[in-house]
């Protein structure tokens, strides 16, 4: 089988007599080279050609000045390729930094609040499972600080209450300690051992305010978003990284995201305090809690991407002062 | 050849695969710069490149598997899926009652997402330039895929096998090769004996990670007093670490022996119309090894061994995987090549939407 070229015309010949296909050589395509593989020539009736003669089928068919065979000259595994790694670095680099964030923020902004509602919902469940037992906190405990909630939340502004169900959760977390966290929809949760530890209004104040600054700056749902884009990035600029890396990427990166990060953290203080000294509470008693978990708290572990606790009183009172 | 005899006349056909480590590497690193450059609209044309490099490497017989989408195919479907997205979270915040009814077109518009995605699939590749079709029906999409993951969560996970094998079944009997349908059969029992081995994994590794901490973890919650002392919160550090041990180390990798162990019953199991079947015979601790070996290495260096580990897992795949056609494959290609349309059906506007599957 023989492929030729008779002026406008591309020829398929067999033994140089027998003609299986005379068309217009627009009607045939030629497929743009890849690594070693055989070329390609479709005839409009889906009739395959394939030939290792890469420069000669060009020659008949013409193609060798294309985007294509460019492209293919790039891919060949030679030194220069060094380049277009470190290029490549370069552009991971800024999609991390800049587009990641672009399209965090977009996600973020379109999330309908009923869905926000879900994901509290089921995350409680699955900690009431996993993590927390009923708590053990009197009444009168749970209707002060759900009453002293209730007072911080009337202070913001209607922009940050209507998209969230904002709510108080009590729960005894064995191992915790004094603790609180919240939840993207509106959910904040104390634990028993923080109500129990400190008989100090100030210091609760300064802990839900905290809490419900994570809510209204949506930190929790930007670091879910950051690490399901992460993992679709990777998909998209990388391709399939087998079947551990896939799996750590989605679910260990989501599960990692749960835990603010520092920048989170200090925002949530600053926000925290100004709503907490709007209502009349006094911020030290946020700078208590955190000289205490300076002392208790460790370095490891749960408070491990939290700044360190006398970093953070530090600026709390630096906050203080600009008063 | 252990539990398969080769009929008279007929001969083992093995799967080749010519992929390199250094070819597949300068293709990948271009497609990766151009599609960061592209702020991700060349991913679709990397994606053609991808496939193309990966079937047209494969050869069975002397004949080549193809990929013929293009890349506007791919860019379109995708542009529709984000933008469906898009307007999805818009209509729930501009009227949330509307929420309902969405979630309703949703249980609608999944499955038959994973049908057309799999009729695209199928139709855009070929095998000796003669088409594969897919024609699984969407209400076998929706009770394998939404229904009865529901019902196996309420049994705890313990007839996962069951699916598992539904969804290969609906996967591969849904395909077809010309006018010859697949068809896939497989024993319960070595579902079972995959799933076995992969939750002895986690009760065993599970249960000694969270034995070593827990006569650490008894004083703090036997004892009030401890409880409420400072001093032990950094338990809750150590406690917080074992169970992200337990994911990584116990649950993770349990999906993987999963796959190890199931892949030679998947593989064994597919048949072709005409009496043609499939053999398979790797070793499930090679494979793993090599899964795990392959991620260690992306990650020490940066991700630049991606393409070698690719071409690693596909080579040892193929090398243990081979064709058994009833007769001479060349009979197969014969008969296929009659029956199929070299150009391949007409697409609808929908049908470029491609979406990776658990199957």
């Amino acid at each position: 089988m023989r492929l030729e070229r008779r002026g406008d015309r591309i020829v398929l010949i067999e033994d140089g007599r027998t003609v299986w296909r005379d068309v217009l050589a627009d009607d045939v395509k030629l497929d743009p080279p890849l690594g070693r593989t055989a070329r390609r020539v479709t005839f409009a009736d889906g009739t395959l050609f394939e030939t290792e003669e890469s420069a000669r089928v060009e020659e008949i068919i013409g193609g060798r000045r294309s985007f294509w065979n460019r492209l293919h000259g790039a891919e060949t595994f030679s030194p220069r390729l060094v380049g277009v790694v470190l290029a490549a670095f370069v552009g991971i680099y800024l999609v991390y930094r800049y587009g990641l964030e672009l399209v965090v923020a977009v996600a973020v902004w379109l999330t309908p609040p009923i869905l926000l509602q879900t994901i509290d919902s089921g995350t409680m469940q699955t900690m009431d499972v996993v993590l927390f037992e009923p708590s053990e906190l009197s009444a009168d405990d749970q209707a002060r600080l759900t009453e002293m909630h209730g007072e911080l939340v009337a202070l913001l502004p209607e922009d940050d209450v209507t998209p969230f169900e904002h709510r108080l959760l009590f729960r005894d977390a064995p191992g915790m300690g004094p603790n609180a966290m919240a939840l993207p929809g509106g959910t904040v949760v104390v634990t028993d051992a923080l109500v129990k530890e400190f008989d100090d209004p100030d210091l609760h104040a300064g802990v839900i305010g905290h809490e419900i600054a994570h809510v209204t700056e949506k930190h929790g749902l930007t670091a879910l978003y950051r690490s399901i884009g992460i993992y679709v990035a990777v998909a998209l600029i990388a391709g399939d990284t087998g079947p551990i890396l896939e799996d750590v990427l989605l679910e260990g990166n989501v599960l990692l995201s749960l835990s603010h990060s520092r920048a989170a953290e200090r925002e949530a203080d600053q926000v925290g305090v100004e709503l907490a000294m709007e209502a009349g509470y006094d911020p030290e008693g946020l700078i208590r809690f955190f000289e205490w978990v300076d002392e208790y708290g460790g370095d490891g572990g749960f408070y491990s991407t939290h700044p360190g606790g006398l970093e953070r009183a530090d600026a709390i009172r630096e906050l203080r002062d600009q008063r | 050849m252990s539990s398969f005899s080769t009929r008279a006349g007929s001969v083992e056909e093995p799967v080749e695969f010519n992929g390199r480590a250094g070819e597949w590497f300068g293709i990948w690193i271009i497609n990766l710069l151009l599609t960061i450059v592209t702020i991700g609209i060349y991913s679709a044309w990397a994606k053609v490149r991808r496939e193309q490099y990966f079937k047209r490497n494969t050869v069975i017989g002397g004949r080549s598997f193809d990929y013929h989408a293009t890349g506007w195919q791919i860019l379109k479907g995708r542009l529709i899926l984000i933008g469906a997205y898009i307007l999805l979270n818009l209509v729930l915040v501009a009227f949330p009652p509307l929420g309902i009814i969405l979630l309703i077109g949703l249980l609608v518009a999944i499955p038959w997402l994973i049908v057309n995605a799999l009729k695209f699939n199928a139709r855009v590749t070929s095998w000796a330039n003669v088409r594969f079709d897919f024609n699984g029906s969407k209400m076998d999409a929706f009770i394998t895929f939404m229904l009865l993951p529901i019902g196996v969560m309420l049994t705890l996970y313990t007839t996962l096998p069951f699916l598992s094998r539904r969804a290969n079944r609906f996967a591969i009997g849904g395909h077809s090769i010309g006018n010859h349908r697949f068809d896939f059969s497989a024993s319960i029992g070595s579902y079972y004996k995959a799933f076995g081995i992969s939750v002895a994994w986690i009760v065993i590794v599970g249960g000694l990670m969270i034995a070593s901490v827990l006569p650490a973890l008894t004083v703090i919650f036997s004892d009030p007093a401890a409880l409420e002392d400072p001093a032990n919160i950094g338990m809750m550090g150590a406690f917080i670490g074992v169970i992200y041990g337990v994911l990584f180390v116990a649950i993770l990798p349990a999906a993987l022996i999963y796959r190890a162990f199931l892949r030679n019953t998947i593989i064994n199991g597919v048949s072709l119309e005409g009496g043609h079947r499939m053999f398979s015979d790797i070793s499930p601790m090679k494979f793993i090894w090599i899964a795990l070996s392959n991620a260690v290495v992306i990650v020490l260096t940066l991700g630049l061994m991606l393409p070698w580990a690719q071409i690693r897992m596909t080579t040892y795949l193929a090398s243990k995987t081979s064709v058994l056609p009833n007769g001479s494959l060349d009979q197969l290609h014969g008969q296929v090549q009659a029956e199929g349309t070299a150009a391949g059906d007409a697409f609808g506007d929908f049908e470029g939407i491609d979406m990776g599957l658990p199957v």
